[in-house]
C-alpha cells in the first residue's frame, strides 16, 4: 500500500486498528489498539495510535473492559498509571504491518509491563535466557521508563467512541451502526505519513462481517462477495462535514468506551452506498 | 545441489511431519471398523489441508503476517477473541494428546507405566522447545517420522486383494453392520485429523520464523503439494493395514498398541522397532507444534513479540505461554484421562473449530492491497470456497452427530 501518496484513502478500522505495530528492526510492539483524533481548525485528524491492556479495554467498553481496566490500574506500578499512545509523526509506514521510527519502538518496548516483569522475573532467570538465534540488534529493554512524549493529549479522543455509534438521519431513521472510517493523507511534507484527515464514516445496519475488507471495495471468491455484499446492501456513506462530530464527541465520556449518544446527519445531506462514492 | 538438498529435505520433513497422534489413532480406528468404506475422506481432507496451508503460508511469505495476526485484524477485537478461545481450547487438548501419545510409545517400548512417563515428556518438550533452534526441530522430527512408512511396507507385505480394497474404496458404502450416523461421525473425525487448525497456525507462522519472501513460494508449494499428499499416502497405509488385519479379527482400537499391531504381524522385531520410533518422532513433533502453535496464536492475538527467531528474553511472554501450556497438558493428562479418548474428541473439536480459521485466510487471501500480484488464483478461489462449504458441513454437522452416536460408541 502507497500510503504516502497525498489523497490517498485509508480505511482506518481495515488498515489501522488491529494491525500489529513494528519497530525499525523488525521487533514486535503491541497491536494498535484503539486510535486517537484531535481537532483541528474544524478538520479531525487521527493524532495517535494506543497500544496496551488499557487502551484495548477502552475500546472493549463494557463491563469487561472495566474490569480489565480496573486490574491494569492496579497491577500498574504508577500512582496515577496513563496508556501510551504513539503520535502519528512517529510512524513511517503502513503495510500488512504499522511501521514506527526508533524513538517510538524505544517507548513502546520500555512500557510494555508484562514483558518487562516476565523477562525480569522469570525469563532471565531460567537456564539460557539470553541464548538464541539473533546476535545482531541492540540490547533488550528490562526496565520501565516513562516517556511523556508518548502519552495522550488531553484534548484527543479515541475513536472507539464513534465505532460503534448510532447514526440516525434528518428524519431521525436509523441508518445503522458505524463500522469504518475512512481518512485522506493531506501531505504537509514534513511527515513519512502525513497527516491523516478524518472523511468520511460508513454505518451499517449488519453487525457481521464489517472488517473483512469488503466495506469499500468488492473483492474476493464471487460466493463471499456476493454474500457479503447482500448482508451490507444498506451499507452508508456519510461526510464527517454533514455531520456534528465536535458535540458527539464533547457529550462522550473516555471512560465509557462505547458511544451513548447518536449522531445525526444533517438536513440535505448526500448519503450514499460506499461502493458509489 | 544446496538448491536440490533444500527441495527434498522440505518433501521429507513435509511426509514425516504430516502424521500425528490424530492421524495415527483415528487412521487405525476407521481400519478397523470400516475397511476402507471411509477411507474416501483422507484425500479429501489432505487436500483440504493443501489448500489451507499454501494460502495461509503464501500470505505468510508476502505480507510478513501469520495465522491469527489475521484473524483479529478481519474479525475485530471481539469475535477474535472468541476465536483465539476456541482454537486455543483445541490445539491445547491435541497438545495433551500428543504429550499422552509419546509416552503411550515410551510405554510400549519400555513396559514402564505411560503415567510415569507424562512428567518427563512434558519436562523434555519444554527443554526442546527453550532450547532446540527452529530448523532442527522441524527436520529431526520430521526426518525421523519417516520411519512410518514401514505402514506402507506393512500394507504391501501383509498382501491384501488390492482389486478388491480399490473397488470397495472406490464405491464406498455404509457397513451393514453399522448406522449411518456413526459413519458419518467416523468421515468428521478423519476429516477433522487430517485438517488441523494448529497445523496451519504453525505453517504460517514457521514461514515467518524462516523469513519467508515471495521468492520462497515456490519450495513452499511443492512441500505442500508433494510433501502433504505423499504424508497422506502413510495415513491411508495405516487404515489399509487395519483393515487387513484388525478388521477380520474384529478388534477395535482403544490402545497405540493395536495401532502397531498390523505393522508387527507383517514385519516382526525391526518393524515394532520402526514404528515405535515413527510413534515417537510424530507425536514428539506434533507436541512441538502445538505447544509453539499456542504461544503464537497468544501472542499474535496481542501483537507481543513471539518467535524462536529472537532470543527468548525478547519474547518474554510468548516463552511464559508455552512454558504455562506444557505444564497445563501434563496437569491435563494426570488427572488418568485416557490419551486415545483425548486424541479421539481433539480430531473433532478440530473440525468444528475448522471455519474459525479456514474463513479469514481465504479473505485475506483475496486482498489485493496486501497480496499485489499473489492473490488468490481462479483455481485457488474455487477449491477455496468448495472447501469453505465443506468445512462449514463438517463444523456444523460435528457436534450433534458426537451426541447422537454417543461420540462413535
Amino acid at each position: 500500500m502507497d500510503s504516502r501518496k497525498p489523497g490517498a484513502e485509508l480505511a482506518l478500522n481495515l488498515r489501522l486498528l488491529d494491525h500489529q505495530i513494528m519497530g525499525p528492526e523488525g521487533e514486535l510492539l503491541g497491536n494498535v489498539d484503539n486510535l486517537l483524533m484531535e481537532e483541528v481548525d474544524g478538520h479531525w485528524f487521527v493524532a495517535s495510535l494506543m497500544t496496551g491492556p488499557a487502551a484495548a479495554a477502552q475500546r472493549q467498553g463494557g463491563r469487561m473492559g472495566r474490569w480489565v481496566e480496573a486490574i491494569w490500574r492496579r497491577m500498574h506500578p504508577d500512582a496515577d498509571p496513563v496508556p501510551v499512545a504513539v503520535p502519528l509523526r512517529h510512524v513511517t509506514k503502513v503495510d500488512s504491518a504499522v511501521h514506527v521510527d526508533e524513538s517510538a519502538a524505544r517507548a513502546l518496548a520500555q512500557t510494555q509491563g508484562i514483558e518487562l516483569w516476565l523477562r525480569e522475573n522469570v525469563i532471565s532467570r531460567l537456564p539460557g535466557g539470553l541464548a538464541g538465534d539473533d546476535d545482531d540488534r541492540g540490547p533488550v529493554a528490562t526496565h520501565r521508563r516513562r516517556h511523556p512524549g508518548f502519552e495522550p493529549d488531553p484534548g484527543a479522543r479515541p475513536i472507539g467512541h464513534l465505532l460503534g455509534a448510532e447514526v440516525r438521519d434528518s428524519e431521525d431513521s436509523s441508518l445503522g451502526r458505524v463500522i469504518e472510517l475512512t481518512a485522506t493523507t493531506d501531505d504537509d511534507g514534513t511527515e513519512a505519513l502525513g497527516r491523516l484527515r478524518l472523511d468520511a464514516l460508513i454505518c451499517s445496519t449488519s453487525r457481521i462481517g464489517g472488517e473483512l475488507g469488503y466495506t469499500l471495495t468488492p473483492e474476493g471468491p464471487w460466493v463471499v462477495r456476493r454474500l457479503v455484499q447482500a448482508l451490507h446492501r444498506g451499507d452508508r456513506l456519510v461526510h464527517v462535514d454533514d455531520l456534528d462530530l465536535h458535540a458527539f464527541l464533547a457529550a462522550e465520556k473516555p471512560e465509557e468506551g462505547r458511544a451513548t449518544t447518536r449522531l445525526t446527519v444533517r438536513r440535505n445531506a448526500e448519503v450514499t452506498h460506499p461502493y458509489d462514492r | 545441489m544446496k538448491k536440490v538438498f533444500a527441495v527434498a529435505l522440505g518433501i521429507l520433513t513435509a511426509i514425516g511431519g504430516f502424521v500425528d497422534i490424530g492421524d495415527l489413532v483415528t487412521n487405525a480406528a476407521v481400519g478397523a471398523r470400516f475397511g476402507v468404506s471411509l477411507l474416501w475422506v483422507v484425500p479429501v481432507g489432505v487436500l483440504g489441508i493443501c489448500v489451507f496451508a499454501e494460502m495461509s503460508g503464501r500470505v505468510a511469505a508476502v505480507s510478513g503476517r501469520a495465522t491469527f495476526d489475521l484473524i483479529r485484524e478481519r474479525l475485530g477485537p471481539r469475535m477474535g477473541l472468541l476465536n483465539l478461545l476456541a482454537s486455543m481450547a483445541v490445539t491445547f487438548l491435541t497438545l495433551a494428546a500428543e504429550i499422552g501419545g509419546v509416552a503411550l510409545a515410551l510405554e510400549l517400548a519400555s513396559s514402564v507405566n505411560a503415567y510415569l512417563w507424562i512428567p518427563f515428556v512434558g519436562t523434555a518438550l519444554w527443554i526442546v522447545l527453550w532450547r532446540v533452534k527452529f530448523a532442527v526441530l522441524e527436520n529431526a522430527f520430521g526426518l525421523a517420522g519417516l520411519a512410518l512408512i514401514v505402514f506402507a511396507v506393512a500394507a504391501w507385505q501383509l498382501g491384501p486383494d488390492w482389486g478388491e480394497l480399490a473397488s470397495q474404496a472406490a464405491m464406498p458404502s455404509v457397513p451393514a453392520t453399522e448406522d449411518v450416523a456413526v459413519y458419518a461421525y467416523y468421515a468428521v473425525a478423519l476429516f477433522g485429523a487430517a485438517m488441523t487448525p494448529y497445523e496451519v497456525f504453525f505453517f504460517s507462522s514457521g514461514g515467518v520464523e524462516e523469513h519467508w519472501k515471495p521468492e520462497n513460494l515456490k519450495l513452499m508449494r511443492a512441500n505442500v503439494f508433494i510433501g502433504f499428499p505423499l504424508g497422506g499416502m502413510l495415513s491411508v497405509a495405516i487404515a489399509v493395514s487395519a483393515a487387513t488385519v484388525l478388521l477380520p479379527r474384529g478388534i477395535e482400537v482403544a490402545t497405540l498398541g493395536q495401532v502397531a499391531m498390523p505393522v508387527v504381524a507383517a514385519t516382526g522385531k525391526i518393524g515394532l522397532a520402526l514404528v515405535l520410533l515413527g510413534f515417537f518422532a510424530a507425536t514428539f513433533g506434533a507436541a512441538c507444534e502445538t505447544g509453539l502453535s499456542v504461544g503464537y496464536s497468544v501472542s499474535q492475538y496481542f501483537g507481543w513479540q513471539w518467535g524462536k527467531f529472537v532470543e527468548p528474553l525478547r519474547a518474554a511472554r510468548f516463552h511464559t505461554v508455552v512454558l504455562l501450556s506444557c505444564v497445563a497438558a501434563v496437569g491435563l493428562l494426570l488427572t488418568t484421562v485416557d490419551p486415545i479418548m483425548l486424541t479421539e474428541y481433539s480430531v473433532v473439536f478440530s473440525a468444528v473449530a475448522l471455519p474459525l480459521t479456514y474463513f479469514p485466510i481465504l479473505v485475506v487471501a483475496n486482498d489485493r492491497t496486501y497480496m499485489g500480484e499473489h492473490v488468490n488464483g481462479r483455481v485457488a478461489n474455487a477449491l477455496g470456497v468448495v472447501y469453505l462449504v465443506i468445512v462449514l458441513v463438517a463444523s456444523i454437522a460435528a457436534i450433534p452427530l458426537m451426541i447422537l452416536t454417543k461420540a462413535g460408541q
